[in-house]
């Protein structure tokens, strides 16, 4: 019993590897449903969120609230999604968003170029140049996206627990070799790690709360939780901002207690760093 | 004689997987650790390898004798273990290893960073940065020990069938997980996985047998095998001491015939079937002659074109993947050996006959087959990939050629041209005669005109008025590119014609 | 028009030929450049200071984009780095093209005092510049030989980082990032000298890769960017005032083409010390060269007489003599090598064809 997170470069077959895991191991595939669900929940146009997820940074790299808003807003549903266990997720941001959960297996498919083109010729009619255009800008796209909103290198191999590549090995091979790790003992579900997932959904709709307000939505600020238990840290401008914070987390409905170590930025200037309960 | 291949950086607990994998299978396990022991043994100077390469200084050729030295040594080993013994072999290079054999099973092994910084820093006593530096340097000596010798990256992760992240899992569960899948059909030896192992045999006990001997040891040569045909291939300053190297491979065992070329680099012709007494032969001859290259044959037939098509199912598709056949040389001993009068054979003959013979090989199967049997350690030049796919139609063919191309380009980083192509490129013949000519009358009467009417010309170009001012500016970016153009294209082709590239 | 344009003789268009024939041997072996010593070169044989960059840029510019298109790939380019020097280099070369022109217009108006001030001023521009680059250049060749290959030094890229002042920007492909004024800074300082002497590369390289801390072959990449749109800005700028001597650019392609092929195969050839070595003296004796005539120009702006007046034919034939001194033997020396290196390649190869 497990969750398994498949990512992959653009058609490099993780669609029917999903498929094909799904038929072995009796999970449930997700990928857009996702973000369908999370669109619905916190009333999103789908199309608009799934293009804010998947456009390039702009040139400037800011961040605008909408973005940070769908960002955290995704991560919730997944996580919400990943509470059910005995799924297969194949889509946006997988191993970074559940990442330090024992029971989710980072799955990670990579495929020769050529072939890649080749099946993007074949979907989409692109002339071989175009497609093969096409996905190495994609490839950079996602590579510059990871790095830029997780500080992570998407091709890092420790990022991942496996990593296939159907080049070289079939989609059947592949797949035994997932089941077999999904049902080995290290990534069963333990109280230990749902709870640990119970507190990563914890800790991301408090900062979704927080994110949604206009107010306090670019605050630099860490929430973590444990069983209810909210400890946020970080750095404010004002008093007023750090009261309005403490009060959207503990409106947050799971939250039992909210520790603050939230330091002034006029503190700071004064040479001190206060944190207050 | 199944293969498995562990690749592991330090720390990643790669040896305790092999060694695991190796008790649950029952396979022999061997490490880099004895091929470098056994290398000591042979008097190969190894450590003076090593802090070489880890220094990034420059190889004398002494050294990089040295290194194919202890190269043939270590595939000698590998291969007389593997033909004997189902083996796990583990080390840094194991995936480059044993190049064209097909059925290897190739894993690397990692580990989080923060759990290798932990095994370091108790194992060698270290703090955590000293720890981590010392990571970071371990492997950056290993990545420019694996790019000298195979020319290629460690990190790039399509060259292994997988890679296992051991933070989480077991030692014992992931050696589980793999057992089964080396029983799968995929990963049982081939005809032609075996003969391509006796043929990296052959040529690195040849190899091995040259540097038994005093004065051969020195020599720069590099020796291939293919169907117990041994290719010595040596540059131009190792003339002295050849008539020896005969003798000496002569008496290895399993030796038919010894063919020794003399050449600096390699040009590989690929062909479904070739024409020894067509004009083509002439057009590669050419570029062979000047680059001082030897001229490698494959005949390849591809498999049906199911399997060319599309290996990997598409995003939509979820049906069951056609998945990789493997077919290989055509293990047809009558055919292969004593067929003198086949297309390749007498194309062979004829390039023996101008001493830029290289190996010769007779292959069929799927794109993979071609890639795999390329040795990458060997520098090729140019490719030369024309007429495969013969019996589709003419678009198709042209189609799939190109396919070919770029798939093979991309993978070897070498360029891959078709006949026509080389002789447009290489060739200097009467097309390229006449683009000259015209291009130096243009760029004379460009000249001409320039200096004839240089008065006029420059006070047009100094008039003060702003309207022409702009004139000028116009007349003169566009001029000045389209002359430069001109006459680079004189100048490149003036130098083509003395062969100075 | 007699002052603008020099009277082209034989003799001229000769050494004319000769100086794009070194300057393209040692822009195709160090890679870039070539500018410092055909502008110096022209400058001895009469062309204006201004005749002398305007023609040169538009030279570069021509080749540049004869490159471009062969090349057809641009390899690691940081687009937004190279925008945001673009943009400020664009304005450095418009402010050198205005210091240049203005100054020119200044120097008395006719006789021999027009243009000095700007011949001058280009002069000692050239003369500090290329000091600089050359001993640094001489340095690194010379300790290279005890220490291993280190890889460039990041120590001024970690004291800059320290120079938070807002807007930071952050660049994706180089990863980093840099305050934008250092940006500004650096990219006007290298559009200018582009613009006054015709040399942008010898500093927009390594200020990439030493000041913003950025890899090598991204600094590369984004200077190929950056020249080819900075060569063609200064070709139409200089072009506009009427600047450019048309019959200078072809006579330097004539020789230019031909070297660049030449230089290339050098650096084959030559082993990469000596080709750093070999450059570092060829630079520094242009600026000896250079810096000999920098009296003349003094003289004739009646600013300081240092000299006899009758000695300054003899130290222009000095100025000259040393310039084609370093320019001819360091096209020696890479002759040499090269067709040392041709001969042993054609030697070999017909050796293994009989």
């Amino acid at each position: 019993m497990a969750i398994i997170t498949i990512s992959r470069g653009l058609k490099s077959g993780g669609e029917a590897l999903a498929r094909e895991l799904e038929k072995r191991l009796g999970y449930k595939c997700m990928s857009r449903e996702v973000i369908s669900s999370c669109a619905r929940k916190y009333n999103i146009m789908e199309e608009d969120l799934y293009q804010k997820l998947t456009e390039a940074p702009s040139l400037w790299h800011r961040m605008t609230k909408e973005h940070s808003r769908y960002l955290i807003y995704v991560k919730c549903a997944l996580i919400e999604a990943a509470r059910q266990d005995k799924i297969i997720y194949h889509g946006y941001a997988g191993p970074l968003y559940l990442d330090g959960i024992e029971h989710v297996l980072k799955v990670r498919l990579e495929a020769p170029l050529d072939l890649r083109i080749q099946n993007m010729v074949d979907d989409t009619g692109l002339s071989r140049e175009e497609a093969a255009a096409a996905l190495l800008k994609v490839d950079e796209e996602r590579r510059r996206w990871v790095k830029f909103l997780y500080g992570k290198d998407w091709y890092d191999p420790a990022l991942y627990d496996f990593i296939a590549n159907l080049g070289n090995i079939s989609l059947d091979t592949a797949g035994e070799m997932i089941e077999m790790l999904a049902n080995s003992e290290e990534f069963a579900t333990t109280t230990r790690s749902v709870n640990r997932l119970n507190d990563l959904l914890l800790e991301s709709e408090v900062l979704a709360a927080i994110t949604a307000d206009d107010r306090i939505w670019d605050q630099n600020i860490k929430v973590a939780a444990q069983k209810g238990a909210v400890t946020i840290r970080g750095m404010v401008k004002s008093r007023k901002l750090r009261n309005l914070i403490v009060e959207t987390a503990e409106s947050v409905k799971g939250v039992t207690r909210c520790n603050t170590h939230i330091s002034l930025a006029s503190d700071q200037l004064r040479g001190g760093i206060f944190g207050h309960d | 004689m199944r293969i498995i291949c562990v690749s592991r950086g330090s720390k990643t607990h790669g040896k305790d997987f092999a060694e695991a994998l190796a008790a649950k299978l029952g396979y022999h396990c061997l490490s880099r650790e004895e091929l470098f022991e056994e290398a000591v043994k042979r008097r190969i100077p190894i450590g003076k390898l090593e802090t070489a390469i880890v220094m990034r200084r420059d190889t004398s050729e002494a050294l990089s004798i040295e290194l194919e030295h202890y190269k043939a040594l270590a595939t000698s080993l590998l291969c007389e273990r593997a033909l004997e013994n189902n083996i796990v072999y583990h080390g840094r290079d194991g995936h480059l290893l044993l190049p064209g054999v097909g059925h290897i099973l190739k894993i690397r092994v990692v580990l989080d960073l923060e759990s290798r910084i932990n095994l370091v820093s108790q194992s060698l006593n270290l703090t955590r940065n000293k720890a981590k530096q010392y990571i970071e340097n371990v492997e950056d000596d290993r990545r420019s020990w694996v790019r000298k010798f195979y020319n290629v990256d460690w990190d790039v992760f399509t060259l292994y069938d997988m890679v296992l992240n051991l933070s989480q899992m077991s030692v014992q569960n992931a050696a589980l997980a793999v057992c089964s899948m080396a029983q799968l059909p995929e990963f049982q030896p081939t005809p032609s996985a075996t003969a391509a192992l006796r043929d990296l045999l052959l040529a690195s006990r040849c190899r091995l047998r040259l540097s038994e001997d005093e004065k051969a040891r020195r020599l720069n040569v590099k020796v291939r095998a293919s169907e117990g045909i041994v290719h010595v291939t040596y540059p131009h300053g190792a003339v002295k001491g050849l008539e020896n190297i005969t003798t000496l491979i002569g008496g290895v065992e399993g030796v038919r015939e010894v063919v020794c070329t003399a050449a600096e680099t390699n040009i590989l012709w690929i062909q479904e079937a070739f024409e020894p007494e067509g004009p083509s032969y002439g057009s590669v001859m050419e570029i062979a002659a000047s680059w001082g290259a030897a001229v490698e044959l494959v005949k390849f037939t591809p498999g049906d074109s199911e399997e060319v098509a599309s290996p990997v199912p598409a995003e939509a598709e979820s049906e069951e993947p056609s998945g990789w056949r493997e077919t290989g040389i055509i293990d047809d001993e009558d055919r292969t050996y004593q067929d003198e009068t086949s297309d390749i054979a007498r194309l062979y003959a004829r390039l023996i006959s101008d001493g830029k013979a290289g190996r010769k090989r007779t292959l069929q199967g799927s794109q993979k087959t071609l890639l795999n049997s390329i040795d990458r350690a060997t520098s090729y030049r140019l490719i030369i990939l024309d007429g495969i796919f013969l019996t589709k139609g003419t678009s198709t063919r042209k189609r799939l050629v190109t396919e070919w191309s770029n798939a093979l380009s991309d993978s070897l980083k070498v360029p891959v041209l078709t006949i026509d192509q080389i002789v447009s490129k290489y060739h200097f013949g009467p097309k390229q005669t006449v683009q000259m000519i015209a291009c130096a009358a243009l760029a004379g009467l460009s000249l001409y005109t320039v200096f004839h009417f240089d008065d006029q010309i420059l006070a047009f170009l100094s008039r003060p008025e702003l309207k022409w001012r702009l004139v000028s500016m116009v007349a003169i970016t566009a001029f000045v590119p389209f002359f430069a153009q001109v006459y680079g294209t004189v100048t490149s082709s003036v130098l083509k014609l003395f062969k100075f590239d | 028009m007699g002052d603008l344009f020099i009277a082209l003789d034989l003799t001229t268009c000769f050494q004319v030929i000769l100086l794009g024939f070194i300057g393209g041997v040692l822009s195709g072996f160090i890679g870039s450049g070539g500018a410092f010593f055909m502008t110096p070169g022209m400058m001895n044989l009469g062309v204006q200071g201004v005749v002398a960059v305007g023609s040169n840029i538009t030279h570069k510019f021509g080749k540049a984009m004869v490159g471009a298109r062969k090349h057809g790939e641009m390899g690691h380019v940081d687009k937004k780095l190279g925008i945001f020097m673009l943009v400020t280099a664009l304005l450095g070369i418009r402010l050198a093209v205005w210091i240049s022109t203005s100054l020119f217009g200044s120097g008395g108006g006719h006789g021999e005092g027009s243009g000095a001030a700007a011949n001058l001023y280009i002069s000692l521009v050239f003369i500090i510049v290329l000091f600089f680059v050359s001993i640094s250049m001489l340095r690194d060749s010379l300790r290279k030989r005890e220490e291993g290959d280190s890889g460039p030094s990041k120590r001024i890229a970690t004291w800059l980082s320290g120079f938070r002042l807002f807007p930071m920007i952050d660049f994706p492909v180089a990863d980093v990032k840099v305050s934008l004024w250092v940006i500004l800074i650096v990219g006007l300082a290298v559009g200018y000298l582009a613009g006054t002497i015709g040399v942008g590369g010898f500093l927009g390289v390594p200020a990439m890769i030493y000041v913003f801390g950025i890899p090598t072959a991204v600094a590369a990449g984004t200077e190929l960017f950056l020249a080819m749109f900075m060569g063609a800005f200064g070709a139409i700028n200089y072009a506009l005032e009427g600047f450019v001597d048309i019959r200078l650019v072809l006579l330097l392609y004539l020789g230019s083409l031909l070297g660049v092929f030449i230089g290339a195969y050098g650096t084959k050839v030559v082993n990469e010390r000596i080709i750093r070595l070999v450059t570092g003296v060829i630079i520094i004796l242009c600026v000896i060269s250079r810096a000999v005539a920098v009296p003349i120009y003094l003289a004739q702006l009646k600013l300081l007489v240092l000299v006899d007046p009758s000695l300054y034919p003899m130290l222009n034939s000095i100025s000259k003599a040393i310039l084609y001194l370093s320019g001819l033997s360091g096209v020696f020396i890479i002759l040499f090598n090269v067709g040392r290196g041709y001969i042993r390649h054609r030697r070999a190869i017909s050796s293994i064809n009989t």
